[in-house]
């Protein structure tokens, strides 16, 4: 089977700017949920979804206020903003659009119907009364185009690249949220201890996680058991751990990939080193930027095997 | 505005596809027209919108510059389908064959014994000094001595109804994956009509190119490894470039993808490395193809990708050089060559055609500005020509003045009168003119497309079809007689 760098490339990206905004509409539709069952006065600001996307620079060149509205127009409905539903879903058409020659028909369709879905709709969705609906289209539109990955390709580099920006993608976002998370309930410090396991639950539940979770541990959530399921499980298909047995068993079959899959085993080790019940808030952090910083040299790694041999 | 159903209209003063000039529908579309006439207003309209939604849907789509912007256009369809009777078909299907043969034996033989031009028949300047003669070509012959193997012939129909050729397109010609899509559109949205007709399908297009791009490589015992080499997203035709390269499940590539190596074969860069490529369907221009041998500042050609082609290693198609018959005055032509090469009449005739170069013509050109053509050789796209009835006293002096400058680079024709067919216009029905592109497929055989691209000139009275001008296009149905 041939497969074109260049192709790989795109490929890669398309499925990460897709998993990247089924996130994003995730982790809004829960956030809006989050913020509409607590008590005024004891929720979080609405720029700690902007410093989830480590976008504060950004943000504030266009807007004064994180306020709601200019939070949702941000991520929603503004075309330009590299962090916005709108952006991500154009950047995965136009990586389709130039890689249709080895994707079937039904992805193409459903990312071009997701795409003008988007466009039409979502300046109209920046208020509370539409967004809810907006979100859930947009990730069950993504979910439509994810099923067609599984169901119309051949399981082979052409699948192996789409699902390995999809974990890159995942891990990346798991993380980060879970790290806004952490600090935006600790900033709250002990005014949110009545409303600590709802906040929890709503980092869980943007990842999907949270009936997954109570499977687990229960109904009651604190912070050491969601990061532990989050960075660790090796049951659920969202947490950190679980992403990369998935990735090194996708590398296995790619050619040269014996440094890469190496690489993966040592940011796997790594994951087992952080003693969650002993880290206090700065510990946390500061391990979740340490493996943010270790996914990227594995996305860089896929970089320079498979996707730059033009310049070699 | 009163929503009208299925109004037929009367007009004798050009030949019209569905209807005779008393407003009766031909044999071949009555009952298309009584299914169509059938429908309610409402009906009709829910039809049309489908339509414009499947084409969005399935991201049809062409590009145009504007204001220095690509913007992405959704490709222009009147549900209304041109249909041709297989009797009618047969013979321009046939001519077609014999022309394109004939082209692909003169192009072999100006770039290596130049027969023709010795014998006369072409005056030789006509030939050796247009920039379409490549001089990197010269002294080689691809295989099957074939140098144009995809052509794009643009028809129009005569009063009478007669076809008549209006021009070769044997650089890199587009359209067909329109045709492709606008059949896929009519089955979704008139399958009514498929019960009734036995329409000649149009969809082996993609593997009858396969097979005949495959005839070209120089690997005869290996499955060839075949691309389509594109300028990319930006250019207008890219949506067809990926469409085809994925109906033939071929690489679709760009410049960048492809290098040649010391060993003087291509490579395309893959995730496992280089890998050889026998056959590349180039749809970039001859200039922007290899920077070593053609325009040294292309960022988009492969350095080498010629030198590669003369050693044997590499198939290109159509050929480097290919344009040399790509022009209105090689054109004037081309029944002689057929005369010549073939020793046959030709069976589809071309347009009376004015050579400026001539004396006598440029006399009764110049004479008769107000009432012909005037198109320059080297320009497609309907870009730079002049309608004489259409233009004022001023483009006439201006079109009297670039001849004599530069008589080589002019020709002129009679108006034409284009054949029209019934196009929903607002919420009527009115006809409209239009023209048909076939393509020929020629490498160890020869093939044309049953039917081809109809493109349709939306505006009133206006024969400009192109879809960078405002055309639109039908779906066009080659139907077997009634028995």
């Amino acid at each position: 089977m041939i497969l074109l760098s260049r192709v790989a490339e795109r490929l890669y990206w398309m499925a990460r700017y897709l998993e990247r905004a089924q996130a994003t509409a995730r982790l809004i539709r829960s956030y809006t949920h989050l913020i509409m069952d607590l008590p005024v006065g004891q929720s979080p600001a609405w720029d700690v979804l902007v410093n989830t996307f480590d976008a504060q620079n950004t943000f504030s060149a266009r807007y004064n206020t994180a306020s709601e509205t200019n939070v949702m127009r941000y991520l929603i409905a503004l075309n330009e903003s590299c962090n916005s539903i709108p952006f991500s879903i154009q950047c995965a058409r136009e990586n389709v659009r130039t890689t249709r020659g080895v994707l079937s028909d039904d992805i193409w369709e459903h990312v071009n119907e997701l795409h003008l879905f988007v466009q039409d709709q979502a300046s109209h969705s920046v208020a509370r009364r539409n967004r809810y609906d907006f979100l859930n289209e947009v990730v069950s539109r993504t979910q439509l185009v994810f099923s067609a990955f599984q169901h119309s390709l051949n399981r082979d580099h052409i699948h192996r690249f789409i699902t390995l920006g999809r974990l890159m993608e995942r891990a990346d976002m798991a993380t980060r949220i879970l790290d806004t998370g952490a600090e935006a309930i600790h900033s709250l410090g002990t005014s949110s201890q009545s409303v600590e396991s709802l906040l929890w639950g709503n980092v869980l539940e943007s990842q999907l996680a949270l009936s997954a979770y109570r499977r687990v541990y229960g109904p009651v959530i604190d912070r050491d058991t969601t990061a532990e399921f989050l960075l660790r499980s090796h049951e659920f298909p969202n947490a950190v751990a679980f992403g990369l047995n998935d990735m090194r068993e996708l590398l296995v079959p790619l050619p040269n990939s014996e440094a890469t899959v190496k690489l993966v085993d040592e940011v796997h080790a790594e994951l087992t080193k952080l003693n969650v019940t002993e880290a206090d808030s700065e510990d946390l952090h500061e391990f979740i930027d340490t493996l943010q910083g270790r996914l990227i040299d594995i996305d860089d790694m896929i970089a320079a095997t498979w996707f730059n041999l033009a310049n070699t | 505005m009163k929503i009208k159903s299925w109004t037929p209209y009367r007009q004798s003063e050009h030949y019209d596809e569905l209807l005779t000039p008393t407003g009766k529908p031909r044999d071949a579309a009555n009952r298309a027209v009584k299914f169509l006439s059938s429908l309610s207003p409402d009906a009709s309209l829910q039809r049309r919108a489908a339509a414009e939604l499947t084409m969005r849907e399935m991201g049809v789509s062409f590009t145009i510059y504007s204001e220095g912007e690509n913007i992405d256009r959704a490709w222009p369809f009147d549900l209304i389908p041109r249909i041709i009777p297989a009797s009618t078909w047969r013979s321009v299907s046939a001519g077609l064959i014999q022309r394109n043969r004939a082209l692909n034996l003169f192009i072999d033989d100006v770039y290596n014994a130049q027969r023709i031009l010795k014998d006369g028949i072409v005056p030789a300047e006509t030939v050796l000094e247009s920039p379409n003669f490549k001089q990197p070509c010269v002294g080689f012959s691809p295989k099957h001595k074939v140098w144009a193997n995809i052509c794009g012939s643009d028809l129009v129909r005569s009063k009478a109804g007669e076809f008549y050729v209006l021009e070769d397109n044997l650089r890199v010609p587009s359209g067909v994956s329109y045709m492709l899509e606008n059949r896929e559109v009519t089955k979704r949205v008139l399958p009514e009509l498929f019960e009734d007709y036995s329409i000649l399908p149009v969809d082996d297009y993609p593997s009858q190119l396969f097979s005949m791009l495959a005839s070209l490589s120089p690997r005869a015992n290996k499955r060839p490894s075949i691309v389509v080499l594109t300028p990319g997203i930006y250019n207008s035709a890219y949506f067809e470039h990926a469409y085809l390269a994925q109906g033939m499940g071929a690489e679709l590539v760009e410049g960048a993808d492809l290098s040649v190596g010391d060993d003087e074969c291509v490579y395309m860069h893959t995730v496992e490395g280089p890998m050889r490529v026998d056959v590349i369907y180039r749809r970039i221009d001859d200039d922007f193809m290899d920077p070593d041998a053609f325009r040294g500042d292309s960022a988009l050609g492969v350095p080498g990708l010629t030198r590669a082609w003369r050693a044997g290693n590499v198939a290109i198609a159509n050929a480097p050089g290919s344009g040399v018959a790509d022009d209105k005055v090689i054109y004037a032509f081309a029944p002689e060559m057929i005369r010549y090469y073939l020793g046959e009449e030709p069976i589809l005739s071309n347009v009376p055609t004015f050579l400026c170069m001539r004396d006598a013509d440029r006399e009764y050109v110049l004479n008769n500005i107000a009432n012909l053509v005037v198109k320059p050789a080297n320009e497609s796209g309907g870009y730079g020509l002049m309608v004489g009835p259409h233009a004022d006293a001023k483009t006439h002096a201006l079109f009297a003045d670039l001849i004599q400058a530069n008589p080589r680079n002019y020709v002129a024709q009679p108006m034409l009168s284009l054949s029209t067919a019934p196009t929903f216009i607002d919420q009527d029905i009115r006809p409209r003119h239009l023209d048909l592109r076939p393509f020929i497929l020629q490498g160890a055989s020869s093939w044309v497309t049953p039917g081809g691209l109809t493109r349709v000139a939306m505006r009133e009275g206006s024969l400009v079809v192109n879809s960078s001008q405002g055309g639109g296009s039908k779906d066009t149905w080659i139907v077997e007689d009634q028995p």
